[in-house]
């Protein structure tokens, strides 16, 4: 990190971005090359601290947005005696769309594909004690489809290949309520999601990777049972993703979260099921959060 | 009509729900595809509520209205992309779900279809690819195409709610500088985007890409990106990424540089002929760079000139065109030129006056003598003087044969020149056999030069012995 305290360049000054490096003019609001806000960069520059990027990943409709956007909002309101101060108003956006959405009993719409459409947060979070550590924490909501995309042929995205390399940590959702109906797909998916971590972050073959791993089991209010035991749900319900977690990483855990309290089903006029969420009853999103954390 | 049939591998990309995932992706392609295409197919496809189409209002909303896009793929194939709704995001989290229809042309069948991907989108059109298929099979089989070359007969359809030529005309110069141009356009953004693309040599319109009717992201900066969009959001987005931007639908358009084939192009997009324009700017160009284009245009802005232009000027541009060109089309277009300055020269050297007439000759002289091509094409220029003097001035015609007569056109046409005096000479006889004495009296002192080039040959001799003075007879007492 620059040990420049100062915001002002001058002029021609190319600035790097934040996720892959990227020099890019000073007006360049997005990073030519991944396309990242370079407004990132800027606040980087002005805490003068190398900020820990947290990343969130995880399968298309697995819930990432209403997790992350849940998160904030819990952090901003001091949850678990955490302070945290968004980096600039785009910060904000995130938790403004989801909780708005909630409030209105409607769930935030698919966040697209388009790499420049995702929103991103800032912030800068502490505990509420005296000499507390500070973290500077980048997270960005990215669409389920393009960390597909990019799972199945590495540089399709390669804004989340830099993330991923960048990443002090990570928490990976994964669909509970499909795990536990029977689905493969939850555990597959979560299955290619670390094995593509552990090939970008593994620095040798018969070394564990320490980056620290928070698996949420996303959508828990529909099998209960995950709250009391996560680890057991994961062995029981995605044995694969279990046996890679324990061969190859040695920081990882499992949490069960879910933001709904109750579901309401209609359909549209395309007979899509349209769920509702009928109250917002947050359980189980500060812990994986705080853990991480605690494994920086 | 023009109809091609052209055979190519396809890609559906939208929101599904499968057996091996949900959500944005490649949900069915034909094998041909490659990895790194399905790559690029992938970050340029929209994907949520990414169209420039609200079909929600449902006053505004036109079903047939589509979006579409074209881009160059790794490995040098083209995608031609034509998008649109398919109905609510199937999560049921609000939004529409995009859908697009992917063909991928090899550069071959790109430029069968005159470098146009309007004629392609069309053809998907009638063949309902605008139509979702929202179960279809994986695996896809090759599209056999039939794409018909013509221009939409949209394009004549100017309107109010269009852009201005000005604005079309900013947006020409940034494609070709092969600059990021972002256009917000009122509607009929398929129109627009075709005339801004007629205007670009065809060769090079492969090395462009262009988005219709999708909003803007800058993962999807095509060079020429036309949509409509009510907020300023976008501007500050493209100008950010050092796209240029212009709002069709209000400001004046910033102006442009002088440029001959601007001028051209916007020529035509005023006159309305989009068949022509494309027949103009889709030949296979070796070379479409700046200086080529300035030629290219010179040369059309001649050939639609000639009619203006005075006749020394049409004989003096033809001069400077008789060199052969290595590029074929430069040669195909040039040959264009030359004809259409030798039909007007040889309408007007029948209707102008002699004094006129009589100007050219000396420079078409020239141009006869002056080489192989000169000669081949100045021939029936010659006759036409020759038969307009002997129409209004026998003998100035007469004149004109002395001088066909003592002027050497080199071996290779010696013997076609020998048949075009003999040929003049033969009229001139004519003529003079059927002339009064009086009419005679003026030819007598031009013709006399046969004499010493042309004596054993027989027309001469007829034609001397005609503009012989008589004796006079004495009366015998």
């Amino acid at each position: 990190m620059s040990s420049t305290t100062s915001t002002t360049f001058p002029a021609g000054t190319m600035v790097p971005c934040l996720i892959c490096e990227t020099q890019n003019t000073l007006d360049s609001s997005l990073c030519t090359s991944c396309y990242a806000p370079m407004a990132l960069m800027q606040e980087a520059i002005s805490q003068d601290r190398d900020p820990c990027i947290v990343t969130v990943i995880g399968d298309s409709n697995v819930g990432k947005t209403v997790f992350l956007g849940m998160l904030l909002d819990m952090l901003s309101k001091r949850a678990e005696d955490f302070d945290s101060v968004p980096k600039g108003a785009y910060s904000v956006n995130l938790q403004h769309s989801v909780i708005t959405h909630l409030s209105s009993r409607q769930f935030p719409p698919k966040t697209a594909m388009e790499v420049d459409q995702w929103h991103w947060a800032y912030y800068q979070v502490s505990k509420r004690k005296k000499k507390a550590q500070i973290y500077d924490l980048v997270m960005p909501d990215m669409a389920g489809e393009a960390i597909a995309a990019e799972v199945a042929s590495p540089k399709t995205f390669t804004v989340i290949r830099s993330l991923l390399e960048k990443s002090s940590g990570a928490m990976l959702l994964v669909d509970a309520a499909l795990a536990a109906a029977g689905s493969p797909q939850p555990d597959f998916f979560a299955l290619k999601l670390m094995t593509y971590m552990d090939g970008i972050l593994a620095s040798r073959r018969e070394e564990k990777l320490s980056t620290p791993v928070a698996v949420v089991l996303s959508k828990a209010d529909h099998c209960p049972e995950c709250f009391d035991n996560p680890r057991l749900f994961a062995q029981t319900n995605l044995n694969r993703l279990w046996n890679l977690c324990d061969t190859r990483f040695s920081n990882f855990e499992f949490f069960a979260a879910s933001v709904v309290g109750g579901l309401g089903y209609g359909t549209d006029e395309y007979e899509n099921v349209v769920p509702y969420p009928l109250h917002i009853a947050p359980r189980g999103i500060i812990e994986p959060y705080e853990w991480v954390l605690s494994k920086l | 009509m023009n109809e091609i049939l052209i055979n190519c591998d396809q890609a559906i990309f939208t929101s599904l729900r499968g057996t091996m995932g949900e959500g944005y992706r490649i949900v069915a392609c034909s094998k041909g595809l490659k990895p790194e295409e399905k790559q690029a197919i992938t970050r340029l496809s929209p994907s949520q509520d990414a169209l420039c189409l609200s079909p929600s209002d449902e006053k505004t909303f036109d079903p047939s209205k589509v979006c579409a896009a074209y881009y160059p793929l790794p490995g040098g194939r083209l995608c031609v992309a034509l998008s649109c709704y398919a109905g609510a995001e199937h999560t049921g989290r609000g939004g529409h779900r995009a859908y697009t229809h992917n063909l991928i042309l090899t550069e071959e069948q790109f430029a069968s279809c005159a470098y146009n991907p309007f004629h392609v989108i069309r053809a998907m059109i009638s063949a309902g690819m605008n139509t979702p298929q929202l179960s279809p099979p994986q695996n896809l089989s090759v599209v056999d195409l039939r794409v018909k070359l013509a221009t939409s007969g949209n394009l004549g359809k100017r309107d109010p709610g269009m852009c201005s030529i000005p604005v079309l005309r900013f947006l020409l110069n940034a494609m070709l500088a092969s600059r990021h141009v972002v256009g917000n356009v009122a509607a009929r953004w398929l129109e627009t985007a075709e005339m801004v693309l007629l205007g670009v040599p065809g060769p090079m319109r492969a090395q462009l890409s262009m988005g219709a009717g999708l909003k803007f992201s800058v993962g999807r900066s095509h060079h020429l990106q036309l949509l409509q969009d009510a907020t300023t959001g976008t501007k500050t987005r493209a100008t950010g990424q050092h796209s240029d931007y212009i709002d069709g639908c209000g400001a004046a358009a910033p102006a442009t540089p002088a440029s001959a084939w601007l001028t051209l192009v916007e020529r035509m997009w005023n006159q309305g002929d989009w068949a022509y324009l494309s027949h103009r700017t889709s030949k296979p160009f070796q070379d479409a760079g700046p200086e080529s284009r300035e030629r290219l245009a010179r040369w059309y802005q001649c050939i639609d000139d000639a009619a203006n232009m005075e006749l020394t000027k049409l004989l003096a541009v033809a001069a400077e065109h008789f060199a052969p060109r290595k590029d074929p089309i430069e040669g195909e277009i040039v040959g264009e030129l030359l004809a259409g300055i030798q039909r007007e020269l040889l309408r007007r050297l029948n209707v102008e006056t002699w004094p006129n007439v009589f100007k050219t000759w000396s420079p078409l002289l020239a141009q006869w003598r002056r080489s192989d091509v000169g000669f081949t094409w100045s021939t029936p220029l010659v006759e036409a003087v020759f038969r307009s003097a002997l129409r209004n001035d026998p003998a100035a015609a007469g004149a004109l044969v002395m001088d066909m007569t003592r002027h050497s056109t080199g071996e290779s046409h010696e013997q076609d020149r020998r048949e075009m005096v003999e040929g003049a000479l033969m009229q001139l006889v004519k003529w003079a056999e059927g002339a009064s004495d009086e009419q005679i009296t003026p030819m007598r002192r031009v013709v006399d030069s046969l004499r010493t080039h042309r004596p054993a040959c027989p027309l001469s001799k007829r034609l001397l012995e005609r503009c012989a003075p008589k004796t006079p007879v004495m009366a015998r007492r």
